[in-house]
């Protein structure tokens, strides 16, 4: 949030469109990665559209790279300490209030985390579709296939690349999934981290490749390259080259005359009528003064941490256990992606504070082996990963180094010649893991926390420990002169807010159906992070994006039919 | 995504700040001077203006900037000192971490109290040799007073210099950043030969 913001000065709102009592075709609750797309889909497809976004709207030119503002006091995404969150590792445990770190971590702005995100933008491959008939069961694991394939995802992938902006390298990676068109620009130039990987990886044996990043490297749709100023992850694109919803769809959404975008708008509950519709939302203003929007249809692009709060909290006594909750999944099966993290610092300057975070990855170790002797797979990534604030506090060094005097002093100055090689992967889907209303703690608007409960399951620590050992050997055979891992540990916060309104033909077994709308509710559809069947192996936005061009499609054609 | 290890002090002392809606509407009440205080600073880490205290009393500064200087010592490159951390820090406390700003200054007076029973006769940390207040130090660094003035001097070193410390961008000169609009490649030596039109 900006210091404007805060005190009440902040930017107007966008021309309203529609009156409070007007009722448009389509509600939209959130405005980050699905919402947007949503929202520019439909609203060109000729519906009134209503996007409520709890967030403010800011733009290119609020954005900074203060560190101590984005990352300690979460200006721009769902800060702790108003967004209460709490979080506990077993249904067993009390969950406790997080109030430094959210375990949901989340942009709270118009553009949603699309804006804060890094722009790793990884498809997934046609494995992550159909895992469950590779695998079989696994304990203490609900793996199962999506009822859609990646042939079927592919045109909205391709959309992806060449409507919102993803640069990158066809027919780079051996393991590169089917591609009906080469990316529209070309990938992101290479940093010192990125020929270090190169050459690391190739002394391994394994095959890097340019990564592919949802980050403008050529004037692209009206929107400048890249300028290489260093400050992606956490923060917002100061000349709209990173691809967030805020800077592309967004503006074309508007442009068409037929969406509102409302910031500030924090949705509370989905209003349901007599004969089991929804009839629309009710939200509360910046002054928390409550409005009913009214829609036809309405759907619910919030994220995975808020789309099962806001089912949790339109409960009634048609729907006891949450709204859109017959088959007890919402909020199940939450998955946060696994990372691990290993630290190299090298003899010269790589500068690694200049430019995107990533130019380099490998998908080598992509597929899950059962040579292994556990399921899981995933990708590695050369990058930035602390910027100067957070490098001083834990970036230097492992655990156990010194925090002070000179020996710490020492390791400091190993910022401007050091990298991260990070794995990124899978999360199986357990159902203990979950995102539910705490019965205790509730936000500063009043209403329950959200309570995340995530322990990861034993192949994902094993796959992130393998890919840890991979990473240090990448990090060597490129010629660190120090290299420090971080030790792989439970997960207790995400950016990746995935699988709790999952997708399914069954309604016994999932939230939503192949067209993304809810089982329960023939007008109330999901689209975001939740509707995700599996993991993928880290980078979920792209999916998250592709998958709102597809549900936009197929929710538009249901309306025209008159099938909403 | 491992959790960020911050060291700031309990969740209880972050509650008084955050035990609802009440809590953010005072926590933003009391930040209205925010705007200017940034202005101030910019104005100070600029020469234009001296550097002033808000909260700490001048000998508590001068306790935590020793401290600060112990953590991030003065080489041949600029220390915590150099970069004025203890202004950062004196801000935090006055501003985002005010509701932690009582403990810090108990933990302060604790922190003097261990040291005057060590060394019985000194007043400050400063006054120790080397050896000793580093001895010192460590006798004490399990506490979380220590823990959270490391935290905040690493801070104060290395934030914007818009928050008070990292005077004239000391903090990220002696770790070899600085902060640009706009980077062209080369971006570093093992790239210098990797852009050959690939910009």
């Amino acid at each position: 949030m900006k210091r404007r913001d805060l005190l009440g000065i902040g930017r107007a709102a966008s021309a309203s469109r529609y009156r409070d009592g007007d009722e448009v075709d389509f509600v939209i609750v959130g405005s980050g990665a699905a919402g947007g797309v949503l929202a520019r889909e439909l609203s060109q497809a000729g519906f009134s559209v209503v996007v409520l976004e709890q967030g403010p709207r800011l733009g290119e030119a609020d954005f900074t790279h203060d560190e101590y503002a984005y990352w300690v006091q979460w200006e721009i995404a769902a800060d702790p300490r108003r967004n209460v969150q709490t979080f506990r590792a077993s249904e067993a445990e009390e969950a406790r209030i997080r109030p430094q770190v959210p375990p949901a971590i989340y942009g709270r702005l118009v553009g949603g985390s699309s804006v804060h995100f890094t722009a790793n933008f990884w498809r997934l491959h046609p494995v992550d579709f159909k895992e469950a008939t590779l695998w079989g069961d696994i304990e203490g694991a609900s793996l199962v296939d999506w009822p859609i394939t990646y042939e079927e995802l592919e045109p909205y992938y391709t959309k992806v690349d060449w409507e919102v902006g993803v640069s990158g390298q066809a027919g780079a990676s051996p393991f590169e999934p089917p591609r009906s068109r080469p990316y529209p620009m070309r990938p992101v130039a290479v940093k010192s981290s990125g020929v270090l990987f190169d050459k690391g990886c190739r002394e391994m044996g394994w095959n890097p490749f340019p990564a592919p990043m949802a980050i403008a490297t050529e004037p692209f749709r009206g929107r400048p390259g890249c300028i290489h100023c260093g400050f992606c992850m956490g923060f917002g694109c100061e000349v709209r080259a990173k691809s967030s919803t805020l800077a592309t769809v967004i503006p074309e959404a508007e442009a068409t005359g037929r969406c509102e975008i409302r910031p500030e708008s924090r949705v509370v509950g989905v209003e349901i009528d007599r004969t089991g519709r929804t009839t629309g939302v009710r939200y509360l203003d910046r002054e928390r003064t409550e409005h009913l929007q009214r829609g036809k249809a309405v759907i619910l692009a919030a994220n995975g941490a808020e789309t099962p709060r806001l089912l949790f909290l339109s409960e009634s006594s048609r729907h006891p256990d949450g709204l859109a909750n017959s088959s007890g999944l919402v909020g199940k099966h939450l998955m946060c992606n696994g990372m691990s993290m290993v630290g190299a610092a090298f003899e010269h300057e790589l500068n690694e504070f200049k430019s995107v975070q990533v130019t380099r990855i490998m998908h080598d170790f992509y597929d899950a082996d059962p040579a292994r002797g556990f399921y899981g797979g995933g990708g590695i990534d050369a990058r930035i990963f602390y910027h100067p604030m957070m490098w001083g506090i834990e970036g230097y060094g492992p655990p156990g180094a010194p925090t002070w005097g000179p020996e710490y002093k020492a390791l400091l100055r190993d910022f401007s010649r050091s990298m991260f090689v990070n794995g990124h992967t899978t999360s199986l889907p357990v159902e203990s893991n979950s995102i539910s209303l705490d019965p205790k703690v509730r936000d500063s608007w009043g209403y329950p926390a959200i309570r995340m409960t995530y322990r990861d399951h034993p192949d994902d620590l094993s796959m992130m420990r393998f890919m840890q050992d991979r990473s240090a050997e990448i990090a060597e055979a490129a010629g660190a002169k120090r290299v420090w891992r971080y030790p792989v540990a439970e997960t207790t916060a995400t950016a990746h807010l995935l699988g709790t309104c999952r997708m399914g033909t069954d309604p016994s077994r999932s939230v939503i159906d192949p067209d993304h709308r809810t089982h329960d509710v023939s007008n109330l559809f999901i689209c975001d992070g939740s509707s995700m069947v599996t993991s993928g192996r880290g980078q979920p936005t792209m999916t998250i994006m592709a998958l709102a061009f597809r549900a936009a499609e197929r929710i538009g054609d249901l309306a025209r039919r008159g099938e909403v | 995504m491992a959790e960020p290890l911050f060291g700031l002090p309990s969740r209880r002392e972050f509650l008084r700040a955050s035990g609802g809606a009440v809590g953010w509407t005072v926590l933003a009440a009391r930040f209205p001077g925010a705007a200017q205080a940034a202005l101030e600073a910019r104005q100070i880490a600029a020469g234009e203006l001296p550097p002033a205290l808000v909260y700490l009393s001048p000998t508590e500064a001068a306790e935590v900037e020793a401290i600060s200087a112990l953590i991030i010592p003065t080489d041949d490159s600029p220390g915590a000192r150099e970069a004025g951390a203890v202004y950062f820090i004196d801000r935090a406390l006055a501003e985002f971490l005010e509701p932690i700003a009582d403990a810090f200054r108990a933990g302060l007076a604790d922190f003097n109290r261990r040291l005057v029973r060590a060394h019985p006769g000194t007043a400050s940390i400063a006054n120790l040799e080397l050896s000793d207040a580093n001895a010192f130090l460590t006798s004490v660094e399990d506490t979380r007073f220590f823990g959270l003035c490391r935290t905040l001097t690493v801070w104060g070193t290395l934030a914007d210099p818009a928050h008070g410390g990292n005077r004239d961008e000391a903090g990220w000169r002696m770790i070899g950043f600085e902060d640009r609009h706009a980077w062209q490649p080369p971006f570093g030596y093992y790239d210098a030969d990797a852009h050959g039109g690939d910009q």
